[in-house]
């Protein structure tokens, strides 16, 4: 008994030290909690509520890759350029520019009244440093390759250079920025609009080799250019961000507070916006999209990107060890046929999508202002049960017969999984073809998709910047991001020839042939094109959905 | 008991060693790295990656360069988080976890002995049959089917508490809930089936014939011995909820550890999955020793030779 | 009267029976019963324990015969039929893709089932033999063992099952695997501490007395008596085997789509539990039954086995 109570003593004391854990940690988060309660409340600050979707990884220019992370740069740098909600550069830190040499030299002016929030001047030392940081060998920045259209960028960061003085960008005073390239590049004023291409306060970086850590701890030390400041960073729960006092074109921003919550339960995030403690949310679950689809918070932001179906032309056999009949055209035409499309967009996805017959989406300007690459393009196949058996007949399965067991392989999600069951049944209604799901986990997909490990495999890519280059360079035959192992030398050849033309008109007429040669040959089949769906509370105005996929508050504001 | 204690402690060194081994081993087994993106890098860049974080050298020197740095404290920076290393995460979001975890043990704990016991006592009843169907409802829904319906109705229709996040108290009523009910149902079931047998032992029947009133006989001779299989749960328990439940946090957006470890292993970010596994180990071990000293409190006849 | 144990041995003062009465004397006056035999004698008597039975034998008939005679595939997809409420066409309703909610749950408790008792099974026999062995043999023995029972607690098992699955591939032998690897260690904990407790007591002094040997000790004496928990726990983990297979199917190691479990079709449901509540209610309706069944029974068998409560 002695020891019983022994050890009940011990409990007790284990859970008044518990209990003095639970006292100290609410203290410590409510003194953070009392301020976003809601928007207007107290001291009528105008907070807008956002829901980010997951934690950032970094909040580093130069190391920074997804769109989380770049939403929240987004709005506490400003690069040279800075993009509208069409997607275009506008002037930022850079007030005006000359482009010289057939566009191999670009000359930045900058403004004379930019400054870091600590009060500094930005210069354009301190893009040059940026830069300059960025393309060395020790950042391993992973979007490096976005500086390699710069002279010898490439080179210093493979290490084949190893003085940065050669690289192609320097300041020639503090605000003329002179930056050479290797080839034309006709977007590259979008390109600096891009966090890999910011400025960094080289004073803070100097004294703070180790930058941005530390920022969670002292959000001063996070300095920066652009319309917000960093004041909160709280991981995987929110981060907080304050109007910048410093900020040469204040007076655009109306908002005082940004908070960007990182839900990742899309379920959860829905419910914190009917229970009002959100004000926008991304990412819609599809089993609720009906709810919201008449009501004015429904948005479908647009966004540039493509579901399509990879398909693997360049083994001589199937999973199974087949002969691969998908090395046929004819096959895979049928295949692309005989899917019904708008029964996946509008009765299993239902969030506004379109269905796809080319692989560029719409949204990107051709040649003639005003006029769109994928109208002008047009659609280059429609679904045709009718000729596609005739096709597949032609190959030599007619109704299926003798047609190998394919194997459709997709990464591991709800989406997914129901896009490939839909599929499954419509090739086995309409054509008699079997497929197996295969469902990976999302790293061990990549690397099956990688190594040719599949027949079909769902893909889905979303444009860098606003051009069709960044769908179309995909799939020349030495491209890293060409999983099919389909090679056509017209094709490379068209690339390389738009890449290095100046005339915007020829060079977009290229890009349309070579996306009449990849819809001839159909490596690829095209689903649909993706959508944005949006909650936004009614009194949120004036933000800007860009196309890549994020949004920008910076001249937002509430209106209650 | 001290000799005993400090052999454990040793025998806990032995093990966590070959959980590191193990882990290490098959974390880098699996296909995939911590820079495999759907968009991938450019070969000079994987280089420049692969040396600084040493991943270009053979297998058994990064396993020793991995233990000479654990040993010293080290557990290394994130893949994913590269301005964060494990220790921080460690330090920020375990709090998180184990106030969390501290609730939902509570709650599972008092309500699960208490309803147990009582179930035990009133076999064959209402009470019994009411509280067996509770404890297979609580089971058969798991806490991800729990949760949402939870944050609709406190939440959304009543508007009573968050739905989501963490700073207040009243962020830690739900997912507490919703971490507690599974093991209060796992708690009461096995505390009365534990207590049914002991109930029917002859001390216990002597005890009750003697005229000792059941409560009495309850807490005195019964609670001791039947708790026996609850302390086996139990701590074990602990050392999970305590180290966070990646489900619950993931739905009410919880900053705590539990979510690392799911998600360290989604992006093969080695050093997080081996840290928080290896806290994990610990944690549990310790558990486990606790509940062996537990057990010789609990029946003084056990012995450890 | 003093009767001195000298005189007892005086072969003079016995008489043998003569044979005519012998046969009467060795008759047995109650009917001979075996040990299972007096367990399912028990088994019957207990209401509740055969409800739980018949229950269990018309979920196998639901999900054995259930497939053959329903005029739906379960992998039907009906997209002028997508997500409708239980009506007389379909009676748990449609889903996502028009496909028949009644039948797809028929399927999935197949493989339910089949997950379900293989991890009874495991728990059974890993966990109770290797918790029993560990806890009687007590001392270093038992350190070592549950010290390979907390290793193998703490390795991350989704590093495994990625593994499995990279290695294997899909299907329903690898969950099985897979639960069979670590399924069966919370149930050595248990048995181990309750055989820790148990054999101290006076009924295996008195049976080591007698002679018994090891084997007949853990068998025979040990563990019937260690099974009030273990039942417990075996039955209580049934839903949580199912929601285990339907997380590995989930990620990849599993039955592949179309082919639903139980847990699957559940986990799947919850995202429409507002728009389409019937998707989880009907597969999570049917788990819990499963689990009520195996809780009965478990019960049953638990009241059956106690030599105390033998009547």
């Amino acid at each position: 008994m002695k020891k019983f109570r022994v050890f009940l003593t011990l409990l007790l004391v284990f859970g008044l030290i518990f209990g003095m854990f639970v006292g100290c940690g609410e203290q410590k988060q409510e003194q953070g909690q009392g301020q976003e309660q809601g928007q207007g409340q107290e001291q009528s600050e105008m907070v807008l509520r956002y829901n980010l979707g997951t934690e950032p990884e970094t909040l580093d220019p130069a190391k920074a890759t997804g769109v989380p992370e770049m939403t929240v740069m987004l709005h506490t740098f400003d690069g040279l350029t800075r993009l509208d909600k069409d997607g275009k550069p506008q002037p930022a830190v850079a007030e005006s520019w000359e482009v010289k040499n057939d566009g191999k030299l670009y000359i930045f002016h900058l403004r004379k009244d930019v400054k870091w929030s600590d009060g500094q001047p930005v210069t354009a030392h301190d893009f040059e440093f940026a830069w300059k940081r960025a393309l060395s060998p020790e950042i391993a920045s992973e979007y490096a390759y976005q500086l390699y259209y710069i002279k010898n960028g490439e080179k210093y960061n493979t290490g084949e250079i190893t003085d940065p003085n050669e690289v192609g960008v320097k300041a020639i005073d503090d605000y003329t920025l002179q930056v050479e390239l290797e080839q034309p590049a006709p977007y590259f004023l979008s390109l600096v609009a891009f966090p890999t291409l910011y400025p960094l306060p080289e004073h803070v970086l100097k004294a703070n080799p180790d930058w941005p850590k530390g920022i969670d701890k002292d959000p001063n030390l996070y300095v920066t250019n652009g319309p917000f400041v960093l004041a909160e960073w709280s991981h995987h729960d929110k981060l907080v961000l304050k109007k910048n006092p410093n900020y040469f074109d204040k007076d655009k921003v109306k908002l005082d507070k940004l908070v960007f919550y990182m839900v990742e339960d899309a379920n959860t995030a829905v419910q914190m916006f009917e229970n009002e403690e959100v004000d926008m949310i991304d990412n819609i679950p599809t089993a609720q999209i009906d709810q919201w689809k008449d009501k004015p918070e429904f948005h479908i932001d647009p966004i540039l990107g493509t579901y399509y179906i990879l398909v693997n032309v360049g083994s001589d056999k199937t999973m199974g060890g087949e002969k691969n009949p998908l090395q046929d055209v004819r096959v895979r035409k049928a295949i692309a046929m005989a899917i019904n499309r708008s029964v996946i967009t509008d009765k299993i996805l239902k969030a506004g999508q379109q269905p796809a017959y080319a692989f560029v989406p719409p949204g990107i300007p051709d040649a003639e202002p005003g006029k769109d690459f994928r109208q002008v393009g047009g659609n280059y196949f429609s679904e045709d049960l009718q000729k596609a058996k005739e096709l597949l007949a032609e190959a030599g399965y007619p109704d299926g017969k003798g047609f190998p067991k394919l194997i459709y392989l997709y990464n591991t999600s709800e989406g997914h999984k129901k896009i490939g069951e839909a599929i499954q049944s419509m090739l086995k209604e309409n054509l008699g073809i079997e497929m197996e799901l295969q469902n990976q986990e999302w790293k061990v997909y990549l690397q099956s998709r990688n190594e040719g490990q599949f027949d079909l495999a769902r893909a889905g890519w979303l444009g860098d910047y606003v051009d069709p280059m960044t769908f179309l360079d995909m799939f020349v035959s030495t491209s890293g991001n060409n999983d099919t192992g389909w090679a056509n030398p017209q094709y490379d050849d068209l690339i390389e020839k738009a890449k290095y033309e100046t005339d915007n008109a020829k060079r977009v007429q290229y890009m349309h042939e070579a996306e009449d040669i990849l819809m001839q040959d159909m490596p690829i089949i095209p689903l649909y094109f993706y959508t944005n769906p949006r909650l936004v509370k009614t009194y949120v105005k004036n933000y800007a959905a860009i196309s890549l996929g994020w949004v920008d508050f910076k001249e937002a504001y509430i209106q209650k | 008991m001290g000799r005993f204690i400090v052999r454990r402690l040793a025998l806990m060194v032995i093990a966590l060693w070959v959980v590191v081994t193990v882990t290490f081993f098959l974390a880098h087994m699996i296909p995939g790295g911590p820079f495999d993106r759907e968009k991938p890098v450019p070969e000079a860049i994987k280089k420049n990656l692969e040396e600084k974080y040493h991943l270009n050298e053979p297998m058994w020197k990064q396993y020793l360069l991995y233990l000479n740095d654990i040993i010293h404290g080290d557990l290394g920076p994130s893949f994913k988080y590269p301005d964060r290393t494990v220790n921080d995460i460690i330090k920020e979001s375990f709090p998180v976890s184990a106030q969390l975890g501290f609730w939902a043990v509570l709650m599972a704990t008092f309500v699960g002995i208490s309803l147990g016991s009582v179930s035990a006592l009133h076999q064959g009843e209402l009470i019994d049959s009411f509280s067996m169907f509770f404890a297979i409802l609580f089971i058969s829904l798991p806490s991800f089917v729990i949760a949402p319906i939870f944050q609709y109705i406190f939440g959304v229709k009543l508007h009573w508490l968050p739905v989501a996040n963490w700073g207040s108290w009243k962020h830690m009523i739900l997912p507490a809930l919703s971490l507690a009910l599974g093991p209060t149902a796992v708690i009461a079931r096995l505390t009365r089936a534990s207590m049914l047998e002991v109930l029917s032992n002859d001390y216990v029947k002597a005890a009750r014939a003697r005229g000792l009133s059941g409560l009495r006989v309850l807490i005195v001779y019964a609670l001791k011995n039947a708790l026996i299989p609850v302390v086996t749960y139990l701590f074990p328990l602990i050392a999970a909820i305590f180290t966070g439940s990646f489900v619950v946090e993931k739905i009410f957006n919880i900053p705590g550890l539990g979510r690392y470890y799911v998600t360290s292993i989604y992006n093969r970010d080695y050093t997080v999955i081996l840290g928080v596994t290896v806290f994990y180990a610990a944690f549990l071990i310790l558990m486990n020793l606790l509940a062996d000293i537990t057990y010789a409190l609990l029946d003084p006849r056990i012995r450890y030779e | 009267m003093d009767i001195k144990v000298e005189e007892l041995k005086d072969k003079s003062l016995w008489e043998p029976i003569p044979e005519e009465e012998k046969m009467g004397a060795e008759e047995l006056t109650a009917p001979q019963v075996t040990f299972w035999g007096d367990v399912w004698r028990r088994f019957r008597k207990n209401r509740l324990a055969v409800l739980g039975l018949v229950l269990l034998v018309i979920i196998l008939l639901f999900a054995l015969v259930g497939p053959l005679v329903s005029p739906y595939p379960y992998d039907k997809q009906d997209y002028d039929a997508i997500l409708q409420a239980p009506n007389l066409a379909h009676p748990f309703g449609t889903d996502y893709v028009g496909r028949d909610l009644f039948t797809r749950v028929m399927y999935g408790a197949r493989i339910s089932l089949a997950v379900g008792f293989l991890a009874a099974m495991v728990q059974l026999v890993i966990g109770v033999l290797y918790g029993g062995i560990s806890g009687f043999m007590g001392g270093k023995v038992d350190e070592i063992m549950m010290r390979i029972v907390d290793i193998m607690y703490a390795i991350p098992i989704l590093l495994i099952v990625i593994l499995l699955m990279v290695v294997l591939g899909p299907g329903l032998v690898n969950i099985f695997l897979a639960l069979g690897f670590f399924y069966w260690l919370g149930m050595a904990r248990i048995v181990r501490s309750q055989i820790l407790t148990l054999k101290e007591e006076e009924f295996v002094l008195a049976a080591r007395v007698l002679g018994a040997s090891t084997k007949r000790l853990l068998l025979r004496h040990l563990i019937p008596n260690a099974m009030g928990p273990v039942i417990v726990t075996v039955t209580l983990n049934i839903p949580n085997a199912i929601f285990t297979e339907a997380f590995l199917s989930y990620i990849g190691l599993g039955v592949s789509a179309p082919m639903a479990s139980l847990g699957s079709l559940a986990s799947d449901g919850v995202e429409y539990i507002r728009t389409a509540p019937w998707l989880m209610l009907f597969p999570a309706l049917a788990i819990a039954l499963i689990a009520l069944a195996f809780n009965f029974v478990g019960d049953g068998l638990r009241d059956s086995l106690d030599p105390r409560l033998r009547r």
